[in-house]
């Protein structure tokens, strides 16, 4: 909201004090009118006035006055708004007959008509205040129109009297199908939800949003209906909205505006045309005021200021503030104030209101500074340690955290799968490339890859933590969301070195990581063989077992993919839910007696079928319940040339020890022997 | 006999001792003495000492054991001297090997030392960690500064309904205030939440003051992605709710926090602003970090840097979730944690922060 400096004075002798202009830009900020930038405009200041959507009353330079003339306890001077005299003589030649059909919407319609207008162009005085403001003079009626909403806010039209059918005024609701071409241009199709300004047969105004054409005011006009209205704000806003049309009075009115303000309007817009045009009233004021409003009465008790402020705001300056603001104080009993809240400030309606308005004009700035003191331990939330960990083990492993977008669309997704689960739409979404929310994180990571690929980082390693959506189940969960984690890596593990090679990242290296993570969580995870994620190679595949249930998977990007995306290596990528992860209790670590006897370890080489998984070998191992098994682990594995077809040759290194005693020769072996037994009885392998 | 001695004794204690009691032999009338000092000079490096300590010493072919050997053979008056002398001589050559060995240990040390040079200016191994990223730093940097404070975290979910994130917070439809926050909708019903104040309600529904927490977490607005915003970011939003809370302890409360996050010298400023759910509404501006509040193209020459929203919890609010609010009193506030982390790391674009771009990440 522009506002000239030279208009406030008109209002308010701020010029006395003798302030920098800045220092009148950081007084309004600090009232709570933020000013952002302050312009030169001739021999003007403007001030660019950020006013929140609450203070309707300070969209023009009264009410902005009004806060300057508060701070600095200065007098209010406002402009005169006493009624023009009528020519009765002539009232006879100009019938009009206002009615309010709608009074719901339109509580209030004053009007008046005057003759003998000359439409001319404005005296430079004018031009300027509303040049000084951003906006463009068109003709001294519409100009004065326009002078009076920015000079004391409130939004008036002008028909051209001739132009109105059977002199009448209708406000009613409009009715399907009827249709208005409004002063820019266009042909608006209204509907019973909009409130409309009607003349004998057809409507001639949106109400509070924008005329008609037809009825405009023109050059040859020489007869002017003046309409200051007042209506109900959320019609107004809908029908802006409906009609994508947002105009100097409709923003105005959908925030409240002052319902005691219509008859003065009139009379000062009447008196300054008047004097610019020359033009006589030849009807009364004509005030259609069904609904009846009584002022808003509270009750501020001075002790509240305190409990709220944190100060007591001495009883004379309370006073002050709100004669200053024209609220009607009066002091009940001691420190208990009755206020009356004037017709301008309907935002004002509980005590907590009037203790803000105190608060603004005794200054934020001398409301002291006091620390609480602290109640209990502070507690992170219960997920917490959780990611802690997973975090600094993935940062650990060489990740750096993504964030992405919790958007997607159907034909993103389908570029990864050809079965889209069922995604969450987006109902009024702001681009083409926001529709619906993200069922998984990989085309998110994988984009990433691509993009850093490009500029030419080769080694890329990402996780990102975030929430994925899916459509609830019943009409009373209609969307579900889903805490997840996903890991992406390409590249080398071992980055080239001076002084040593460079060794790729593959699968076994993403599952290690995986596998670490729930090592740090002390909670059991196993890794199955699968073949039916649509985005995963069938072959290089993963499920992720968590308690027995699938959480998850890992695997190799599928070769489709890697062609779509020209991704010159391997990408491997994970994807797992936390949701049951954060609903086991965060295991304590727990500490086992270091071994007080050697462990013996033993190495046992041998060749089985290759379709056999090691997975299968070492729960067959496990099976055997050794007590003294502390380890069994794959140390070689070959595949190739020197084996028969179908066949791998497997090295594992198989550790025992006993916990009370050393054990002897004769012990392990007899274990070991156990072990081989097993896995040639279980799995035909032939020891080498 | 002293070497018996020696091996039963502790270990650790056993080199000390050595030194001091086989130091009383030193030379030997043994004529094999002679040609073991011939040997011993010849020696240069501690291989070749271990040979002649074998040559001597080793228990089978070792030359002290071959004379050890023909001590029978000495008639039985003779033996004890016999026998002396040539305990004598081992002695004496023990101790001139240890001497020897220490010698040469020396010398190889010190050549060592001498010789072996690497460039300790090439470069050391690339370990390649990762980092969190630069929302998440400060995100922690925050939580934890009112954790220690003594708040509670709490969380909740991204997808609202209109109830908690607009009408419990009093914005009903149609309020003008919806309009600043321009929201992504799932149905009529449910949306993804502007900011985290449904996490507040629904913590307000639950516990009875006094309360102390701090509700981060992800909001959506329907915006178009350029330099400065996003449909997506961060926020963090503060509620304390007990008897006595005032407008000062908002204050106060924010200035040790912006003390802590930024620094010591950091001045808040409260001005007036409007948001529906509190009353006295409050934008709170801290002393430009950059310039300390002279001015700077940071702050745009004003001094200040707006940073939050702020104020005492509306009436209404606390009406709609059963707080008695002429008992309690409480302060809100809610901030963008993006918005920090793009203050304080002067990052010139916020997409940056959602490109994932590893040179961008890897700075933080």
């Amino acid at each position: 909201m522009k506002i000239s400096y030279q208009w406030l004075q008109e209002f308010v002798d701020i010029d006395i004090l003798g302030l920098e202009i800045e220092d009148v830009g950081n007084a309004l900020t600090m009232v709570g009118l933020a000013v952002d930038v302050i312009e030169e405009f001739e021999d003007d200041y403007i001030f660019d006035v950020d006013v929140t959507t609450n203070r309707v009353d300070c969209l023009n330079h009264l009410g902005v006055a009004r806060e300057l003339a508060a701070q600095f306890r200065l007098k209010l001077k406002k402009p005169d708004f006493l009624p023009l005299p009528y020519d009765q003589t002539r009232a006879g030649g100009f019938p009009i007959e206002v009615s309010i059909e709608d009074s719901d919407l339109c509580p209030r319609y004053a009007a008046r008509v005057m003759t003998d207008v000359a439409v001319g162009e404005s005296p430079q005085w004018l031009r300027k205040r509303l040049e000084s403001v951003g906006q463009r003079p068109v003709n001294a009626i519409v100009d004065v129109t326009n002078f009076v909403l920015f000079e004391i806010g409130q939004p008036l039209h002008a028909f051209d009297y001739h132009l109105l059918a059977d002199s009448k005024i209708v406000v009613r609701r409009g009715r399907q199908g009827e249709r208005l071409e409004t002063l820019d241009g266009t042909v608006r199709h209204l509907d019973d939800s909009m409130l409309l300004i009607c003349d004998g047969d057809k409507p001639v105004a949106i109400g509070g949003v924008m005329g008609g054409a037809d009825s405009e005011i023109s050059e040859a006009s020489k007869t002017v209906l003046l309409e200051s209205a007042y209506f109900e704000p959320s019609s107004i806003r809908r029908t802006a909205r409906k009609l994508g049309l947002s105009t100097e009075a409709s923003y105005r009115f959908e925030r409240g505006g002052d319902p005691g303000l219509q008859v003065s309007a009139l009379n000062r817009a009447c008196s300054l045309i008047a004097e610019i045009s020359g033009g006589t009233c030849v009807s009364p004021v004509i005030d259609e005021n069904p609904v009846e409003r009584k002022p808003q009465v509270l009750t501020l008790r001075g002790k509240r200021i305190a409990q709220v402020l944190g100060t007591p705001v001495p009883t004379e300056d309370v006073q002050t503030i709100f004669s200053c603001l024209e609220f009607q104080p009066e002091e009940e009993t001691e420190g208990v104030f009755r206020v009356e809240v004037p017709s301008f400030r309907r935002d004002v309606e509980l005590e907590a209101d009037l203790v803000e308005e105190v608060a603004r004009h005794y200054g934020y700035d001398r409301i002291p500074s006091h620390y609480p003191a602290a109640t209990g331990v502070g507690r992170y939330a219960d997920t917490e340690k959780i990611d802690r960990l997973l975090i600094s083990t993935l940062v650990g492993a060489g990740f750096f955290e993504a964030v992405n977008y919790v958007f997607t669309t159907p034909a993103r997704e389908a570029v990864f799968t050809k079965t889209i689960p069922p995604l969450v739409p987006v109902a009024n979404p702001l681009t083409e490339v926001d529709t619906h929310l993200r069922a998984t994180m990989i085309p998110g990571l994988i984009e990433s890859v691509k993009q850093n690929l490009n500029h030419g980082v080769d080694n890329v390693r990402l996780f990102e933590t975030g929430r994925v959506f899916r459509p609830g189940d019943s009409p009373s969960n209609e969307a579900h969301e889903e805490r997840r984690l996903a890991l992406v890596a390409t590249g080398e593990f071992y980055g080239s070195f001076w002084n040593q090679l460079s060794e790729p990242f593959d699968f076994y290296h993403l599952k290690g990581i995986v596998a670490e993570l729930f090592k740090h969580l002390r909670q059991p995870i196993e890794f199955q063989q699968t073949g039916d994620v649509p985005f995963l190679h069938p072959g290089i595949a993963a499920e992720l077992l968590f308690k027995g249930n699938r959480i998850g998977f890992l695997g190799s990007l599928h070769p489709r993919l890697i062609e779509t995306f020209k991704f010159p290596k391997a990408v491997f990528l994970s994807e797992f839910s936390l949701e049951e992860v954060y609903s086991q209790r965060l295991m304590e670590p727990e500490y086992k007696p270091l071994p007080r006897f050697p462990s013996v370890e033993r190495d046992l080489s041998f060749v089985l079928d290759r379709a056999i998984s090691f997975s299968t070998i070492d729960l067959a191992v496990q099976a055997l319940q050794i007590a003294e098994l502390k380890d069994f682990r794959l140390i070689d594995l070959y595949q190739g040339s020197r084996l028969p077809q179908g066949k791998i040759s497997l090295t594992v290194r198989v550790t025992f020890v006993a916990p009370s005693r050393t054990l002897t020769q004769e012990e392990v072996n007899e274990r070991f022997e156990g072990v081989v037994a097993a896995l040639k009885q279980k799995f035909s392998i032939e020891q080498r | 006999m002293i070497l018996k001695a020696l091996d039963s004794l502790p270990r650790r204690r056993n080199k000390l001792w050595k030194l001091e009691t086989v130091v009383d032999t030193e030379s030997s009338s043994h004529p094999l003495w002679n040609t073991f000092q011939l040997d011993l000079e010849k020696v240069t490096n501690l291989e070749g000492l271990t040979e002649v300590r074998d040559s001597y010493l080793g228990r089978q072919r070792g030359l002290v054991a071959l004379e050890m050997r023909k001590l029978g053979q000495f008639p039985p008056s003779e033996r004890p001297e016999a026998g002396r002398v040539l305990n004598e001589l081992k002695n004496a050559v023990l101790k001139a090997l240890e001497t020897r060995q220490t010698e040469l240990k020396k010398r190889r040390d010190e050549s060592r030392v001498r010789e072996e040079r690497i460039d300790t200016t090439l470069p050391g191994y690339n370990f390649k960690t990762g980092g969190i990223h630069p929302i998440r730093r400060v995100w922690r940097e925050m939580e934890d500064i009112f954790v220690r404070m003594g708040y509670t975290v709490v969380v909740g979910p991204e997808i609202e309904s209109d109830h908690y994130n607009f009408e419990a917070l009093n914005i009903p439809k149609g309020h003008p205030a919806r309009d600043d926050q321009d929201t992504l909708y799932i149905n009529d019903t449910l949306l993804l939440r502007t900011h985290t104040s449904p996490v507040q309600i629904r913590t307000m529904e639950q516990h009875q003051p006094p309360l102390r927490i701090i509700a981060p977490g992800r909001v959506f607005r329907r915006d178009s992605v350029d330099a400065t915003h996003s449909p997506m970011f961060h926020q963090m939003e503060g509620l304390v709710v007990d008897e006595g809370i005032t407008l000062a302890d908002l204050k106060g409360t924010l200035e040790v926090f912006f003390r802590e996050l930024f620094s010591e010298e950091t001045r808040v400023r409260l001005r007036p602003s409007y948001f529906p759910f509190v009353e006295p509404g409050a934008e709170v501006d801290i002393s430009c970090i950059f310039c300390g509040g002279n001015g700077c193209r940071v702050c745009k020459r004003s001094g200040w840097i707006e940073v939050l929203g702020a104020g005492m919890v509306h009436p209404r609010v606390f009406s709609m979730v059963g707080y008695d609010s002429e008992r309690y009193t409480g302060f809100a506030w809610g901030m963008g944690i993006d918005r920090i982390a793009i203050l304080k790391y002067q990052v010139d674009d916020m997409r940056l922060l959602f490109e994932n771009d590893i040179r961008f990440l890897s700075q933080f």
